[in-house]
């Protein structure tokens, strides 16, 4: 499981979403099917979607294992955290930074705020 | 030898009590570590890792080459000798053996970092090598990246590195063509132009020569290579158009 700490410090591009999106949708999958996929709605090459991959793996957003096939060497990539998670996570460092930033007062609000 | 290494103690008592040399020193190791975070955190293609794994060497041999250069113009008696004069033998020394030990290390990490390559593909550059009559065909390695990219090293033990994203975008045919692109660098022997060209950048900013012409002819004989191989440029020119997006 991949730590709290590890997850996305900054916004997602659009490609970047696109393929997350996908990923969500389809469980593990190959940067082939990722390509097929988002293809029509993000047209982009599918070396694009391979280095974009490859940096959401070094940012620890998506895991992948190698496998053999009759194309030959491919990775299977699948994402560290559900749909929910990763919502979860980007809400919950947006609320840090604010806390961080204004302190008490950010406190107080969402007290009154949020207050069932 | 004891005093031999007691006289070497109080050199390198005195030099690092010159706190320009020892800013200097720290410096060059400070950018030494700096390169391998750089090169291990952030997402660089091969080549820019390869031009960082030179530097690092460098850097590395810059603090011995300074000291040995500092005491052994104490030894002759030039003592008086500024350290700008000093730098400017330092560094085209440090550059000249950073090269050399870099040829001789990089491909020895490349290789570390990678599989072998014992399936289609090894069979493919063994024939093609065999077809060739090179003495010994290149071994091929299997780069842990989902970036399309594609390199050789030459040296004594010449390889090929190719990465899992490479053999995701490419066809069979574009592999090919790109395997046999980096077999005719092999063939030229021309690993070692790259890493040259670099130092010549680094000691003449206005080179006689032109640096990244002789780069660019020494690509094209390989690409050219590949075509009469496989009879159409067709194959590698798509490769290098999808790894180039």
């Amino acid at each position: 499981m991949v730590k709290q700490s590890d997850v996305v410090n900054e916004t997602l591009s659009p490609l970047e979403s696109a393929i997350l999106e996908a990923l969500w949708q389809s469980g593990e999958s190959k940067v082939r099917d990722i390509f097929q996929k988002i293809k029509t709605k993000n047209p982009c090459a599918q070396s694009s979607v391979a280095v974009t991959l490859d940096r959401l793996y070094e940012r620890k957003l998506v895991r992948r294992t190698i496998t053999t096939g009759r194309g030959g060497l491919a990775y299977i990539y699948s994402t560290c955290l559900s749909k929910d998670e990763f919502r979860k996570s980007l809400a919950q460092q947006a609320v840090d930074r604010i806390v961080e930033r204004f302190g008490e007062s950010a406190v107080s609000y969402f007290n009154e705020k949020y207050r069932k | 030898m004891w005093g031999m290494l007691a006289h070497l103690g109080s050199a390198l008592d005195l030099f690092l009590a010159d706190s320009t040399k020892t800013t200097l020193v720290v410096a060059a190791i400070v950018s030494a570590v700096t390169l391998i975070w750089l090169s291990r955190n952030l997402d660089f293609s091969a080549k820019i890792r390869s031009a960082f794994m030179y530097a690092h060497v460098a850097l590395l041999l810059f603090p011995p080459v300074f000291f040995a250069t500092t005491l052994s113009c104490k030894q002759v008696g030039l003592c008086e000798v500024g350290l700008t004069q000093t730098l400017l033998f330092v560094i085209p020394i440090t550059l000249i053996l950073g090269l050399a030990f870099g040829l001789l290390i990089v491909p020895l990490l490349h290789r570390l970092r990678s599989q072998p390559e014992s399936g289609k593909w090894q069979r493919f550059v063994n024939g093609q090598s065999d077809r060739l009559g090179l003495h010994k065909a290149p071994d091929v390695f299997i780069v842990d990246s989902g970036r399309p990219e594609a390199f050789s090293t030459g040296g004594l033990k010449p390889a090929m590195f190719i990465s899992i994203g490479m053999l995701e975008v490419l066809t069979r045919r574009q592999i090919e063509a790109v395997l046999l692109h980096e077999l005719g660098h092999i063939q030229e022997g021309s690993h070692a132009l790259k890493p040259i060209t670099w130092l010549l950048r680094a000691l003449y900013p206005e080179p006689v020569l032109a640096p990244a012409a002789i780069v660019a002819e020494e690509e094209r004989k390989a690409d050219a290579f590949a075509a009469s191989v496989q009879k159409t440029d067709v194959h590698l020119n798509r490769a290098k158009r999808k790894m180039a997006e």
